[in-house]
This record gives structure tokens, sequence and C-alpha cells, in this order.
């Protein structure tokens, strides 16, 4: 004992080892913060990403002979003649049509309407499908082409629709099938085709079959022959990924026919470090919010479902030439719906865990899940800090100060919720209007919170941050299981209120200095605070990335209206509404509850920090190390 | 029983009703949940088991029902005031009832002479602690049958407190008819059977005696009501044998997954005798504190059982609010809180991964309920040690008195 109590000494001088240990928790949260961020630029280094490769043997990609050509390009010509005479037809007599030749080829088809609602804002539709039984199969696994009427843009899928319907009329003519192959024309890419999915699973359809083993959604808009290059798009709904074999089976596919493959729109070699970066922040930035506003490529309407599924889009120039022609793409398609036949069980060899940094390289689980990790887990300890830092005195009143803070940050978090469950259910003409007002309230809360919560005592505030702040942590550890990506953005966007943050003082500066500093410390506070507020993030989000305006260059006054006002009432209520829709219809919960019962409080709790006036809290810990060495 | 804890109790009742009220479907989802629910406690199983009692087929046949008998005959009788689905009124007001009687028991033992002379949290607190627990009222919404079970292992605990041995040994008897691993419980009640009463060894005979006479009745209720001994080896038998090889919160499951058949023999000895071995040492060297002995056993089976779940977290919390004097000699509690919140949020999410998305697998859930048993050890040990702390300093300083519980 004698020789450890020395060995104390040592180490941390005349101060108790647990203050030493304690003193040390907020120096280390920050370092977490740091190696967190410098560990996702690591992720694209070359040693730390992997090529893809091909786990699932029975998938053979490229190895069957593709025969989709000769006449059957007339056949495409001719449904694409047709489909672009369908292209001003009302819904139901476009679904009847549709439904007609597929019965003509030998599907068995059905359309399925489809409405939502909330009050008076409702969406509706007609899904058209058919469903070839497997000459080699037993109804019990199917597989899925889809071919949205609309694409993601809101254009004509004339070619996407035409293919497929050509490929379905091709695929009868073959007898390898041992899954069943469901022609799906959903009327767009993602309330009609959500509904659709779930309506599969839930209700008895007229026509149906087995579970669904995969799918490919074809996207090739435009009435031209020819296309630049294949984007895949992949990422699902609430961080939803397909299984990688399913991505490497199409790039590989590609491979053998020549196309050139892209993922998230970047269109550069991968040996350059910078590129592989950029994909890897558009993958993330594409995971943490997909679904949420605007309609997706369609695949992600079957994650959630076990439907491991990509979008195949062809890229067209805008003078209809490019090095690859339409046949191909129908040919690419053939072999993808091969290699998804040949599966003997479900996708499951390869990874769900990935993040790409070029379609042939990726980064697993193992490498990347630190990022997240280390920046939930300083929140978690930064909150432990707070917990010690002031409960080292036994008395009774910290107990009861740690059970009233306790009951204020389960007030905040309620009146959250409360306010998410009102958003949730308010008219959708009514959001704009609710946001309007909260965001006008908000403002006036800090001086609410200093007006009418008297000055607090240091372990009142403490507890509570260490509340909001254990809160959070055990939110990003757990969400960067199911959304890395969420969590990983999330996570940045708090740490500067896990750390910058420091509670008003009572104690009057003694020197100037001090009072610098004070001052300081206290606009840093002001500045996080701001800068985090919910409803200024999105909005500055929804300008800058949806209206894609420019931040002014030069900043006056004249220059941060015109910027502040670009944009009329109407386009941000329908955004505001859109992010409702897709929590209410596609269950996208990974963002807007996320906002409201984890962004919020925390904001909130922040709020009240900054706002309360409070003793300073180094001097308080000092003090206590300093009494209980006494003792 | 003052106001407050009279408050408590109607708040509790009022908070049960209101959620099973505005959310309906809330008892299915945590049913399903097997974080909540193991076979051996099923609200879902219960009714399939009755609706073959009460059609005349014996509940055992088809291997789904596993609890005791006596539940078909407590459920039949509560079916004869109303329908007995999980949200009609009359099953409300019985898991609340039992909710609220196992609350009252606790504050029930704290007032007791033993106790007493300790500083004692006040009633209220000891009783909100079991009502609000988020575990303990996810079971009950659950309908999950070890409610009623651990009712009647507190109610025994209670009446033992207060020298009403004979209803002790009675509840005692109840409660290991329907959870069998509450025999564990004997030796300690033993314990507490004697320092109380300082009953001499023919009297405590004769409780032994009059319990596995009670026991033998409750088991012969079973033969009587499906007239075979089947019933035996598909309630006990699945318990002590593991045959429902399905996800949940304990040790024992992933285990026996990934063994080879001829194994399974010695590995369940080993499993069930780890579970007991703990119980006399325990008894043993706690001799001076048996409630305290019953809590650490009652803890240690919560991880060794066979199909433990997340209640059992909640009663053993219950149990160590009674012991206030030892909170301040306990030095990892917020450690093992963060371990067991971050294991009981995630937790649902692996399996969730697992079962629903597919993206996880049986590993990711494993690993997480090894993490509970850690957070669960970290409880155990903590709170051993500062009752062996008390009792050193106790007889160190002779200015101090032996606190004897």
């Amino acid at each position: 004992m004698t020789i450890l109590q020395s060995i104390r000494r040592q180490l941390f001088g005349k101060k108790g080892t647990r203050e030493s240990l304690v003193s040390l928790l907020p120096g280390l949260s920050f370092v977490l913060v740091l190696a967190g961020l410098a560990w996702l630029f690591v992720l694209p280094m070359k040693d730390q990403s992997r090529r893809t490769y091909i786990s699932e043997n029975a998938l053979l990609p490229g190895q069957a002979h593709t025969y989709f050509h000769g006449s059957e390009e007339h056949i495409v010509r001719a449904f694409k003649e047709e489909v672009r005479l369908l292209k001003d037809a009302p819904d139901e007599k476009r679904a009847r049509t549709i439904r007609q030749w597929l019965s003509d080829i030998g599907y068995k088809s059905a359309t399925h309407n489809w409405t939502i609602s909330h009050y008076d804002d409702v969406k509706a539709g007609v899904n058209v499908y058919g469903v070839l039984h497997a000459p080699r199969g037993d109804t019990t696994e199917s597989m899925i082409l889809c071919a949205p009427w609309l694409n993601r843009d809101g254009a004509l899928n004339e070619s996407g629709v035409a293919i497929s319907i050509a490929l379905a009329r091709y695929f009868t003519r073959w007898s390898i099938w041992s899954k069943d192959i469901i022609l799906l024309i959903p009327s767009d890419t993602s309330f009609g085709l959500s509904k659709w999915v779930e309506d599969y699973h839930y209700t008895s359809m007229p026509v149906s079959s087995g579970s669904i083993q995969g799918g490919i959604v074809l996207d090739f808009p435009g009435e031209g022959e020819r296309f630049e290059n294949l984007e895949i798009f992949y990422s699902g709904l609430n961080g939803q990924l397909p299984n990688l074999d399913l991505i490497n089976t199409v790039v590989v596919i590609c491979g053998h026919m020549g196309i050139k493959v892209i993922v998230h729109d970047i269109d550069a070699s991968d040996d350059e470090y910078e590129n592989r970066a950029i994909t890897l922040v558009s993958g993330i930035a594409h995971q943490a919010l997909s679904g949420l506003y605007r309609p997706g490529a369609g695949s992600e309407a079957f994650s959630g479902w076990r439907i491991d599924s990509v979008t195949l889009a062809a890229k067209t120039s805008r003078n209809g030439y490019g090095p690859y022609d339409q046949m191909l793409y129908g040919r690419l398609v053939e072999a993808s719906m091969r290699s998804i036949n040949n599966l003997l069980e479900h996708f499951h060899q390869s990874f769900f865990f990935y993040l790409l940094l070029s379609p042939h390289r990726f980064v697993s689980i193992a490498t990347y899940l630190p990022t997240a990790m280390l920046i939930g887990a300083s929140f978690t300890i930064k909150g432990i800090y707070y917990w010690m830092s002031s409960s080292s005195t036994k008395t009774g009143k910290t107990f009861d100060e740690a059970i009233s803070a306790f009951w204020l940050f389960i007030t905040i978090v309620s009146c959250s919720i409360g306010l998410f469950s009102l958003s949730a259910w308010i008219p959708s003409s009514m959001i704009a209007s609710e946001v309007f007002v909260v965001s006008a309230v908000t403002p006036i809360l800090p001086i609410t919170f200093r007006l009418f919560i008297s000055a607090k005592p240091p372990s009142y505030i403490n507890k509570l941050q260490s509340y909001v702040l254990i809160f959070v942590g055990l939110f990003l550890t757990t969400l960067s299981t199911l959304n890395f990506s969420l969590s990983l953005m999330l996570g940045v966007i708090f740490a500067p209120l896990a750390h910058f943050l420091t509670p008003s003082l009572t104690t009057p500066p003694k020197t100037l200095i001090e009072c610098l500093e004070r001052f300081f410390t206290k606009l840093m506070s002001w500045i996080v605070v701001v800068a985090t507020c919910p409803w200024l993030d999105i909005y500055l989000y929804y300008l800058i990335v949806v209206k894609e305006s420019q931040f002014p260059r030069q900043l006056s006054l004249r220059t941060l209206r015109i910027f502040i006002t670009n944009t009329s009432q109407n386009e941000f209520c329908e955004f505001l509404s859109g992010m409702m829709w897709s929590w209410r219809a596609l269950g996208v919960w990974s963002f807007v509850p996320v906002l409201f019962v984890v962004w919020l409080p925390l904001w909130l709790v922040s709020c009240v920090v900054v706002s309360v006036r409070a003793p300073q809290i180094s001097t308080n810990l000092r003090k206590k190390g300093k009494n209980r060495n006494d003792g | 029983m003052d106001l407050k804890t009279w408050a408590v109790f109607v708040v509790a009742a009022v908070l049960k009703l209101s959620l099973n009220f505005l959310f309906p479907s809330l008892h299915s989802i945590l049913g399903q949940h097997v974080e909540v629910t193991t076979s051996m406690t099923s609200f879902k199983q219960l009714k399939e088991g009755l609706h073959l009692y009460e059609i005349g087929i014996s509940p055992y046949d088809g291997g789904v029902y596993h609890q005791a008998p006596i539940f078909l005959l407590l459920f039949k009788f509560l079916g004869k005031f109303g329908s007995t689905t999980p949200n009609s009124s009359i099953i409300n007001v019985f898991y609340i009832f039992a909710d609220i009687i196992t609350a009252y028991f606790l504050c029930v033992i704290s007032k007791s002479p033993s106790l007493a002379k300790t500083n004692q949290l006040a009633d209220w607190v000891i009783a909100s602690i079991y009502l609000f627990n988020p575990l303990a009222v996810a079971t009950n919404i659950a309908r999950s049958t070890a409610v009623l079970s651990n009712a009647a292992m507190i109610g025994s605990i209670a009446h033992a407190c207060y020298n009403r041995n004979v209803l002790s040994v009675m509840f005692l008897a109840l409660a290991s008819h329907t959870n069998i691993y509450t025999v564990y419980l004997v030796p300690p009640f033993l314990l507490l059977w004697t320092s109380t009463t300082g009953a001499s060894t023919a009297s405590v005979t004769k409780y032994l005696t009059l319990f596995i006479a009670m026991s033998a009745g409750l088991a012969s209720i079973g033969y009587f009501m499906t007239g075979s001994l089947q019933y035996l080896s598909a309630t006990y038998g699945s318990l002590l044998f593991f045959k429902d090889l399905a996800p949940n919160m304990g040790l024992w499951w992933y285990f026996f997954m990934e063994m080879f058949d001829f194994f399974r023999p010695l590995f369940t000895y080993i499993f069930q005798l780890y579970s007991f071995i703990y119980v006399l040492p325990i008894t043993f060297r706690l001799h001076n504190y048996p409630l305290m002995a019953i809590t650490c056993i009652v803890g240690i089976t919560t991880i060794s059982k066979s199909y433990p779940e997340v209640g059992d977290l909640g009663v053993y919390i219950s149990l160590l609010s009674l012991f206030r004097f030892i909170f301040p000699s306990v030095r990892y509690a917020l450690l093992a809180a963060l371990v067991i919140l971050h294991s009981l949020v995630l937790a649902p999410n692996f399996y969730h991964l697992w079962i629903y998305l597919g993206s996880g697998n049986a590993n990711f859930f494993y690993a997480i309920t090894l993490v509970y048993t850690i957070g669960m050890t970290i409880i155990i040990t903590d709170t051993l040690r500062a009752t062996l702390l008390i009792e050193f300093q106790g007889t160190q300083d002779p200015s101090k008195t032996v606190i004897q519980i």
C-alpha cells in the first residue's frame, strides 16, 4: 500500500487520485473528438480501405452469356413509342394499358391504387405490377425489377420503363428462373413505391409472390438511346444499406461490359486521396439524409424489409450521344437478374455496413466505426466529468440538486417530445407557421431562463449538463450502429456544445485579464449556442443545399438580407412538410424525430446553462479537493 | 403507510392504466421483446395454455405452454369476471394490484424490526423505485407472469421479517412453484426464520417440512388438473434442461445454440450448478445480514438463471433500495448504471438489427447480453463489498454497534 501511495504522490502531487483523474476527463473528452475527426481523414487512405470482392460464390456475376440484343431492340423501341404516347395520359389509363401489356406478355398482373392523406394534404397514385412465376421455383422467393414511371428528378423514365417491359417479355422465354420475377412500375420513386412495398408485405394483394430476395431499379430517363455512364444509388432509409455483394455484382458486370460506373456523381479516378475523400463525405451525407425531403432514387423504398436493392441510373447527355447503347443497359440488368437468380440463400455473405470510396474500394465497419464511437464516447465522458465534479461532497444537498436537475431535464425532454407530436399532428400547411412561431419564441428563451430561474449552484448546472450529455452520448453510440453517418454528423454538430460552453459566473472579475477572459468565454458560449440552434441550422441547410443560393462573399447587412430572404414562404413550407411526410409516410425516423427528441433538448439545456448565473466550477472543485485532503 | 405512499400507489396505477389506454398495442410490442418476457413467463403462451385447458385438452400438449398449472386456475378464475385479453379491465386491475402489493410488501420490509434500526429511505421513495422503475413497468405492461411470482417472493420475505413464518412458508412455496429458482432462497430464509425468533432446530425442521409439504401440494394440483405428470417435464423440465432454445438476456442460449448435442447434458448440469454454487457460501458469509443474503442471491440468480428477463433486475434494484446504510460505501454506482443503461438501450437495437433488418447477427445481441451481465456483476460485487466493509467496520470499532439485519 505504501508503494502505491508513493506512486500516487509521484503522479498526482498533493491532489487526491480521484480529483486528479476527474480533472483529466475534459481533456480526454476533447481529445476523443479530435481523434474521431482525425480518423475520418485517415479512412480514405489507401491502406485503410480495401478493394471490393465478391464474397458469395453463388452469384457468379457476368458469367452467363446475355442475349438481350438483336431483334429485341425493335421491341424496346416499340415499347418506348407506346410509353411516349402515355406520357400525358391520366394515371388510371396508364396503369390499365401497362397492365394489359403485362397480361399479354404472360404475366399475372394487377394495379395497385394508393392514397396517403393527412387532413387535406392527399397524395395518391396508381402502381402497376406483374408476376412471372418461376418455371423452376415454388413461388417462395422472388426478385424485383422496378422501373418507376417518374424518376428521382420527376422526369419521365421513358427508356427505363420500355426496357423493363421488353426485358420482362424476354424473360418469359427462359426456363432458368428459380425465383419469381416481379415487374413493378410504381407511379413515383418515393411514396408510391414504398406504399407498394408496405402493402405487399402487410396486405393480401390480388397478385402476389414469395419473399423478395433482391431488386434492381431502372432509371433511364428521356427518349435518347445512348448514355454516358452508369451511376449506382444504394443508400437506404434510416442508414440501411444493401449487401455489398449486390453492388459488387453490378460493378463487376459493368466491368465485363466495359460500362463506366460511378457512385455519388463523382466521375474521377480513385487513385487520388482527394477523390476518395469526396466520395466518402458524399456517401456519408447521402446516408444521413436519404429520403428526407425529396424523392430518392427508388432503391431505398426496399430497405428495412430485408430486400437488397440498387438503382442503376443511366446518365444521359444533353445531345443524346454517349458511348453506351440502351441494349447494353438491358443486358446489364439481365446479367444482374441472372446473378440474383443464382442465389441459394438470402444475401448475407458480404458486408452490410460499409462506406464506399469508389465503386471498387470500400471501408468496412471495423475501420470506420471508431470515428462515430469516439465522438459519441466523448459526450459520455464529459457527462461523467460533470457528474463527478459536482458530487464529491456527500451531503444531502447535492442529492436534492441532482433530483431537481433531473426533473428539469425530464421536463425539457417531454416538452420537446410534445412539440414533435404537435408537429406530426397539425396539417402540413401549418408546419411553416409553427416553425416561425417556435423560432420567434426561441430567442426569448435564454432571457426567460435568466429571469425565472434564480441563480443556481454549480452542482445543479453540472448535474443538468451531465444528464443531457450522457443522454446524447448514449444516443449517438446507439445510433452509430444503425445510421453511422447521421451519428457522425450530429456528433460533429453537438461537439461544441459539450466543450465550449461555460456557465455565467456570479463572482465579479478581479483583474482586467480575468474580465477579458470572461468576456471571450461568454462570447464563445453564445456563438456556439446560436450556431447550433436547430431552426437556424435547418434554414441554412435549406438555403445553401436545397436552394443552392450562394453565401454572400462580402458581408454586409444588405447582402445578408438578400441571402436570407432568397426564398418564398411556400417553397420553404413545402420543404418542411416534405420532412414531416418522410417521417409520416416513409418512416424515416432518423432525422425529424431525432431533431426533436435529442437535438432540441440538448440545445435547450445549453441555453439554460449559458443564461443561468452560477459560481465558477474549477475553484469549487479545487476547494473540495482541499477539504478532502484535510479530512 | 403515509399519505405520500398512497399517492404514489394511485399515481402508479393511473400511469399504467393510461399507458395501456393511450397505447393499446404497447403490451403486444413489449410482449414480443425477448428482453422483457421469456417463454417461461409470456402472457401469449399463457393464453394459449388457458385456451387448451378450457376446451379440455392438456395445456402441456404441443410444447407451447411452460408455466405453472396454478396460473391456469388463477386466470380461469379471473375469466369469470371478464375477458382475459391482455388489455381487458380485469387483467389491468389484477396486474396493477399485483404491482402495488409488491411495493406495499417492500415498504413493509423496510419497516421491519431488523431494518428499522438503520436509516431507511422514505416509504414513498421505496414504493416509487419499484413502481416507476421502467424495467418493472415494462414487465408489468407486457403481462409477464414473473410479476406474480416476484410478488409472492417479496411477500414471503415480508412475512418472514415479522415472524409470520407459516405465511412466509406459504408464499415461498407459491413463489418457487411458479419460478423454481426461488428455492435457492430457502437457506437464507432458514437464517431469517431463526435469527428473528431465535427458533430452535425443531421449529426450523417444522417450517422446512411445511415448505416441502406445501410445494408437494401445489405440485399435485398440476397432476389433478391434467391427469398426468407430463406437466413436470413441460414446466420444470424445460426450465432446468433449457429445452426452449430462444434468445434472452441470459448467458445460456448462445452457448447451447453453438454446442453439439452430446455435450448438452454436461453443460446443463454445469450451468445449473453454477447458478446454485453461490447460494450456500453467501448465506454463510452474510449470516449477520440474512436480508442482504437474500438480495444477493436474487441478483446472482438474475444473471445465472436459464430464462432471465429485465424485470428481475427491476426487483433486484428495488430490494437494494432497502439497504440505505450501504449506499455511502458503494463505489461503482455510476459505472454500473452507465453499463446497464447502455446495454438496455443497445439490446433491443441489436435484436432489431439481427432479427428484423438482417444486417446484424446473433453475435451482436449476445455481446450486449454479456455487457448486461458485466453491469449486473458490478452491482452485485459492489454491494457485497460494501456490506462486508460495514460489517468489518462494525467489528473493528467498538464504539459502533453491529447492526444486525
